[in-house]
């Protein structure tokens, strides 16, 4: 039901990008000739352009792009001459397991580290998770994943430097994807924490002698959980879609590198396609965090299935 | 009981609440009267333990010989809730709006006494029947209840523990007529059956005639008269209270005209 | 003003000079190179020594300010003054524009939207123009955001009612009202939006399409040390630690700003 409402969303947004692309300086057909190597010339570029379609309005040409679309064709690479769908899903793997593995990981550091600086705040524990915050939001990912590697796989030889394989593989590159995203994320969970405190329910379940455990297991950290679901969509997004920059550093075979290659070259379907699979991921995650929040919600759910009153 | 001695409320500059003495009996009632700003939440709040810095208590507060100012935090709890039961002005906001009323209830029940669920449950429910309520209403979220309910469910909460004294923070200020009436009606009820312990506080002179016998009076954080409510009553000697009286006498010859 | 935000604001100020009269006082062309002087460790010569085609290092970090920092500066003036005025005229008019502008803004909040701009770099081709008008594109929105917000929520004060409701001129009330309660905020952000915006140029140079060599950016100079990383690794940490340096900077004073207008709000209540 709800994932058939996320089809015009889809269809307008497809349509978003095509003129978004067009808008963009630069000439296909250059690209396209470039890109395979062809040398540029003034009539091969006529010749491309009109076998491409480019000499048609950019309405005739997100329809015939929207028809084959339907039929799971998304056209073919300039560079490799290979369907996109294929080359696409060939990479996606790497990149996806690399952004789970990250996005646990946040998770179960942002919870931790967010809840015990807020459960001993104003001792040593907060004031490290705060220096932590600070300086892991500062740190430039890259330089991060080189000292990583400087570290832990060239110095002290404890993990390799590149490729997939083996779980040392991922110790690093799922570091670096995560530890940014831990330092925001960690110091916002905690200030959700202490806005809970000051809720009313919070004292009053104080004054009828629940005890500390309790009150923080079953009040406080329920509702700080609850603020902290939207935002994890959003890190989920930005993982599956920025790891460009680690599989850059760490020789990850994932869409990311995949993609530079693509842009460098202007490989436009490619381009095309990818920016579209993130729309639809991204759409598909808020609808997963918009049910996961009314399932935990009860205000929500008893909404939608009509409230009993009395 | 309860006795206080000297308990004051103070910050690094100031006082906010001036030291301030008495006792309460079982099966005694006492009210404390005074306007907002007089400092009667605050003294509900040091009762209670719940204030915290940059607020300091100072003076004694004793519940059945314990001096609840040294007390663990682990012994504060089961003192509070059970021996102190404490009502606030909106009851209605004693409950988390996520969990349901009897699971809340249930888990109040459970925190100061060993029993089953089930004992829990029916105990639970038995209170939600003495403020009216049906047993189906221990499967509601608050947000499900009409504002009045959800005030009686807060007092059914409160009631569960079976506190030995309850401290009332101006409890009918914000209620409706019907839920008043059966709130102050409850109270005098476990007072008389079960020896209930009262603390009233409220700036209405006619509810706190009702409930008690012994009225304070405050103003500014400062304990300007107490006594017995009939010996106020025929010769107050504060301003205040004089005040206090004087408008209560316009506004009831003001209703009478209207009659 | 506490001692602290004076410190940061002395130190802002020092750097922007430095950055400003780096060609009078660098004594070493941050261009020239030298084979000679290739991957020398820092020495009293060349205090962090060289890269490796032998230009100074030192010379070409502080020169490479330039790129990095004036550019984030550039986009935050661009990205803040657009978000605080559609953000402004949103909240203030009301309506369907406020309702349009709103869906909008929430749904751009919710996507990735760096990666767009990463795209549009990439597509439109490297160079610092296109990365100003990426990243101003992608930087205004939450600043709009924020200013529409607190805009509305301020003209929803009963205080702010009392001044229309007294007669108190438009103009007036932006000033005592609006401004006063909306400016800080914006303000904490900003600064914070620096830091950011530094980590995309850089990162987009890192990725070879932001700011090209032999321009000393300081993510296109992490890049070219690649090679060297393991021989002369000083040249992978001085850029980098440039960029965390400054970005921690503005990360701090945020937050410190965010601080000090936490404890002017609570003392006025």
């Amino acid at each position: 039901m709800a994932l058939c409402a996320l089809v015009p969303s889809i269809v307008f947004l497809s349509f978003v990008v095509f003129l978004a692309l067009h808008l963009i300086p630069g000439d296909p057909a250059v690209a396209y000739l470039s890109a395979s190597q062809l040398p540029i010339t003034e009539e091969a570029i006529e010749r491309v352009t009109i076998e491409l379609g480019l000499d048609q309005t950019v309405w005739e040409q997100y329809a015939s792009w929207f028809f084959s679309a339907l039929t799971m064709d998304f056209g073919t690479s300039y560079m490799t001459g290979e369907p996109v769908i294929e080359e696409f899903l060939f990479y996606f793997p790497a990149t996806v397991e690399l952004s789970v593995w990250a996005f646990l990981i946040v998770i179960l550091s942002v919870i931790g580290l967010g809840s015990a600086s807020a459960y001993y705040r104003k001792t040593w524990v907060d004031y490290s998770s705060r220096l932590f915050s600070i300086v892991g939001a500062s740190l430039p990912s890259f330089w991060l994943g080189f000292l990583l590697l400087y570290v832990f796989s060239m110095t002290l030889g404890i993990f390799p430097s590149g490729n997939r394989g083996t779980v040392a593989h991922y110790v690093l590159p799922v570091l670096t994807l995560a530890i940014p995203y831990i330092a925001i994320y960690s110091r916002l969970f905690r200030t959700s924490l202490l806005e809970v405190e000051k809720l009313p329910w919070m004292s009053h379940a104080k004054a009828r002698g629940l005890s500390e455990k309790t009150i923080w297991l079953k009040f406080q950290m329920r509702h700080g959980v609850l603020a902290l679901l939207p935002v994890l969509g959003v890190v989920m997004g930005y993982l599956l879609a920025g790891t460009f920059i680690v599989e850059n550093i760490f020789s990850w075979p994932g869409v990311g590198r995949y993609m530079m290659n693509a842009i460098v070259q202007r490989d436009y379907p490619v381009i095309q396609f990818y920016i579209l699979v993130i729309a639809c991921l991204f759409l598909f995650i808020n609808l997963i965090v918009d049910l996961l929040q009314a399932w935990l919600d009860p205000r929500q759910r008893h909404q939608k299935g009509g409230v009993k009153h009395v | 009981m309860i006795e206080v001695n000297n308990l004051a409320v103070k910050t690094e500059t100031q006082t906010l609440l001036e030291p301030l003495s008495f006792r309460i009996q079982k099966g005694e009632s006492i009210g404390v009267l005074g306007e907002s700003g007089a400092g009667k939440t605050m003294l509900t709040m040091a009762l209670l333990q719940l204030l915290s810095s940059p607020l300091q208590v100072e003076g004694s507060v004793i519940v059945h010989d314990q001096h609840l100012n040294v007390l663990s935090n682990e012994q504060l709890r089961s003192v509070r809730g059970n021996t102190l039961g404490y009502v606030p002005q909106n009851v209605q906001a004693i409950f988390d709006p996520y969990r349901k009323i009897g699971v809340q209830m249930v888990e109040a029940i459970r925190a100061h006494e060993r029993t089953t669920k089930r004992e829990a449950k029916r105990t639970a429910m038995a209170s939600l029947r003495e403020v009216q309520l049906k047993d189906e209403h221990y499967h509601f979220f608050p947000f499900q209840l009409s504002g009045g309910m959800l005030q009686r469910a807060g007092i059914a909460l409160v009631f569960s523990l079976q506190p030995e004294l309850v401290i009332a923070d101006e409890p009918t200020t914000a209620l409706d007529e019907e839920t008043k009436t059966l709130i102050l009606e409850l109270l005098l009820r476990k007072q008389r059956e079960e020896g209930l312990s009262i603390l009233f506080v409220s700036h209405e002179i006619d509810v706190i005639k009702k409930m008690v016998t012994r009225i304070l009076v405050l103003e500014n954080g400062k304990c300007v008269e107490c006594g017995s409510v009939d010996q106020l009553m025929n010769e107050p000697s504060s301003a205040r209270l004089q005040s206090f009286l004087h408008y209560e006498a316009v506004l009831r010859r003001g209703a009478m005209k209207n009659d | 003003m506490s001692s602290t935000s004076r410190v940061y604001i002395s130190m802002a100020a020092i750097g922007m000079i430095i950055i400003f009269i780096a060609p009078l006082i660098m004594s070493q062309d941050p261009f020239a190179a030298n084979s000679a002087n290739r991957l020398l460790p820092p020495s009293s010569s060349h205090l962090l020594g060289t890269d490796h085609l032998g230009r100074d290092l030192l010379s070409r970090i502080v020169y490479g300010a330039r790129y990095t920092v004036v550019t984030a500066l550039v986009i935050v003036v661009i990205s803040g003054l657009i978000g605080m005025s559609v953000g402004f005229v949103s909240a203030t008019s009301g309506g369907a524009i406020d309702q349009v502008f709103m869906r909008f803004t929430e749904w751009m909040s919710a996507f990735p939207s760096v990666i767009l701009a990463f795209l549009f770099v990439g597509i439109a081709g490297p160079g610092l123009l296109n990365i100003l008008i990426a990243l101003s594109l992608v930087f205004w929105i939450p600043i709009a955001r924020l200013v529409r917000n607190t805009t509305v929520r301020t003209m929803q004060e009963p205080y702010y009612e009392s001044a229309i409701i007294s007669g108190v001129p438009y103009v007036k009330r932006i000033q005592r009202h609006l401004i006063p309660g909306v400016l800080p905020q914006v303000i904490v952000l900003l600064a914070l939006n620096v830091g950011s915006a530094m980590l995309h140029i850089a990162g987009f140079s890192f990725l070879g399409i932001g700011i090209q060599p032999p321009l000393p950016e300081w993510g296109a100079m992490l890049n070219e040390s690649r090679s060297y990383f393991y021989a002369a690794p000083w040249l992978m940490i001085v850029p980098g630690m440039a960029i965390f340096l400054v970005v921690l900077f503005w990360n701090g004073l945020s937050e410190r700003m965010r601080d000090e207008f936490d404890q002017k709000r609570g003392s006025g209540l």
